[in-house]
């Protein structure tokens, strides 16, 4: 049994119980529609005489703050619930497959909703001639804005045995991660803050390297971000768990 | 097979375990007595490796800490809540620890510990529709999937039911003549005396006294039952 094989196991296991509760129905459901209503009727889908899917695409940041931490709530706070996280405690190899499985499965959830939007892109090839280059990055940028969100909820689910808390922690989290690349919020700071501050923030917001994807080019930099971002708060997730093991 | 050497473990204020030391031998069954709140569950904890002690040493199998994954290959745990997954089936559960265990051949091994604990024929339900004694003795068979040299046992027949408690005994007994070592806590002393080989009357995080059923009686005069030199031990006022 290697690590792979064990990332595995965590990973059909989990994907797998999406589907068993009627979260995955009315997750899709819900983000479905929102991502259709948005795009439609806020973003004037059919008003811009531009066939590309940018409106569609503007909102998925604002949407993902309240789905993801839906999504990702459970995965560890639910094991501390039940208590299941003694038996994982006591499995003889370390946490981090189980963190990395169960991470993977949710965000193939979140991909397969993300999927299931396609028609979107059907219609805008449909109506005009997209640069269909550019959507193919901004679903990538999206993909990978939904993973690194899910990376933080996975952590702050493992820190708490409510859900309820994680829902809420990693809502404001997300939320804040954006904030400090919305355009309002840097001018409110230029006028006061240092710039290297400022920037400092603007470049580790989530929302700059999304809407730098937006723009229809994979830059390294918003790659290595996500990247790193994922990476990141994984290893911290590894590390809450050790830290609190069975409390 | 395991030995706690004086281990101390606080929390916060309180003192959960106190300068506890004992030792298990190959294919005894040790049970470890204490009323709530004596710090049988916080020695399990810190002899699976969940918790770290402030002080003292844990080894199991002579191989050292359980906080090297090699060594806890050879532990099973049953902790004291109920830890199945309810949204899966009797047989998912166990497949899916097998499957973490690496265990060989998991369809046979999966049948073999249904059969054992008797709910073969609820292997296609979910735990959720289970009884708190199939769920018991569910919560065991997960403990066997790998076959462990020791097992821990936390009060693995509360809220069952006495046929549900009898398969347990039975089970526990027969696990111990096969040469696992097992620790069992419980504050049934009926059941301690049914099949302890040892018993270590623990309150207040502290080993009160260690040995054999029938030398505990021993000290404590004849004409007198495990509960009541229980009781005498712990004192008869109540506990949280
Ligand atoms: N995680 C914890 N945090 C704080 N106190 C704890 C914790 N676990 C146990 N305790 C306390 O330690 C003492 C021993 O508890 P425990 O080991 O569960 O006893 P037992 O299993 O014998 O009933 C109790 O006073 C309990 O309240
Ligand atoms: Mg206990």
């Amino acid at each position: 049994m290697n690590a792979f094989q064990r990332t595995n196991v965590v990973f059909r296991r989990e994907f797998r119980s999406y589907f068993q509760t009627p979260l995955a129905a009315v997750f899709l459901v819900i983000f479905l529609f929102l991502a259709g209503l948005f795009a439609f009727n806020i973003g004037g889908f059919y008003n811009r005489n531009q066939s590309d899917l940018r409106p569609f695409f503007q909102f998925h940041p604002w949407l993902y703050v309240f789905l993801v931490p839906a999504v990702s709530m459970r995965l560890w706070a639910e094991e501390r619930r039940t208590g299941t996280i003694e038996l994982i405690m006591t499995l003889p190899f370390g946490v981090t497959d189980l963190v990395v499985g169960k991470f993977l499965a949710a965000w193939a959830f979140t991909t397969v909703a993300l999927a299931l939007t396609f028609p979107m892109w059907i219609t805008v090839s449909w109506l005009g001639s997209p640069d269909h280059g550019a959507i193919f990055v901004a679903y990538l940028a999206s993909a990978l804005l939904a993973g690194a969100f899910l990376a933080l909820g996975s952590f702050l689910s493992s820190l708490t045995k409510n859900q309820v808390i994680a829902f809420v922690l990693c809502a404001v989290a997300c939320f804040v991660l954006l904030l400090s690349g919305f355009p309002a919020v840097l001018d409110f700071l230029r006028g006061w803050a240092p710039r290297g501050v400022v920037e400092g923030l603007a470049s580790s917001s989530a929302l700059t390297h999304y809407e730098s994807m937006m723009r229809g080019v994979i830059d390294l930099r918003d790659a290595l971000y996500f990247t790193l971002v994922i990476i990141a708060f994984l290893v911290l997730n590894v590390f809450a768990i050790d830290w609190k093991k069975s409390d | 097979m395991l030995a706690l050497r004086d281990i101390r473990k606080s929390f916060g204020a309180v003192v959960a375990v106190d300068g506890l030391s004992f030792e298990v031998g190959a294919g005894e069954v040790f049970g470890l007595l204490g009323p709530n709140g004596a710090g049988k569950s916080t020695a399990i904890a810190i002899a699976t490796g969940l918790l770290t002690p402030d002080s003292g040493s844990v080894d199991l199998l002579g191989l050292g800490s359980p906080s090297s994954p090699a060594v806890r290959m050879h532990l099973g745990l049953a902790p004291q809540e109920i830890t199945l997954y309810d949204d899966l089936t009797a047989r998912e559960n166990l497949t899916f620890f097998a499957r973490l265990y690496g265990v060989r051949d998991i369809a046979a091994r999966v049948d073999e510990l249904l059969t054992l604990v008797e709910l073969s024929e609820r292997a296609k339900d979910r735990v959720s529709t289970f009884s708190g004694g199939m769920k018991r003795r569910l919560n065991l068979a997960a403990a066997l999937v790998h076959d462990p040299q020791l097992l821990l046992l936390d009060e693995p027949t509360a809220g069952v039911d006495p046929q549900s408690r009898n398969r347990i005994l039975e089970l526990v007994r027969g696990l111990a003549a096969s040469g696992k070592s097992i620790v069992y806590t419980t504050h049934y002393m009926e059941e301690a005396a049914k099949i302890c080989d040892r018993v270590g009357i623990v309150d207040r995080g502290r080993m009160l006294e260690v040995g054999s059923v029938a030398e505990l009686l021993a000290r404590h005069g004849k004409d007198t039952d495990l509960e009541t030199v229980f009781l005498t031990l712990t004192g008869r006022s109540l506990r949280e």
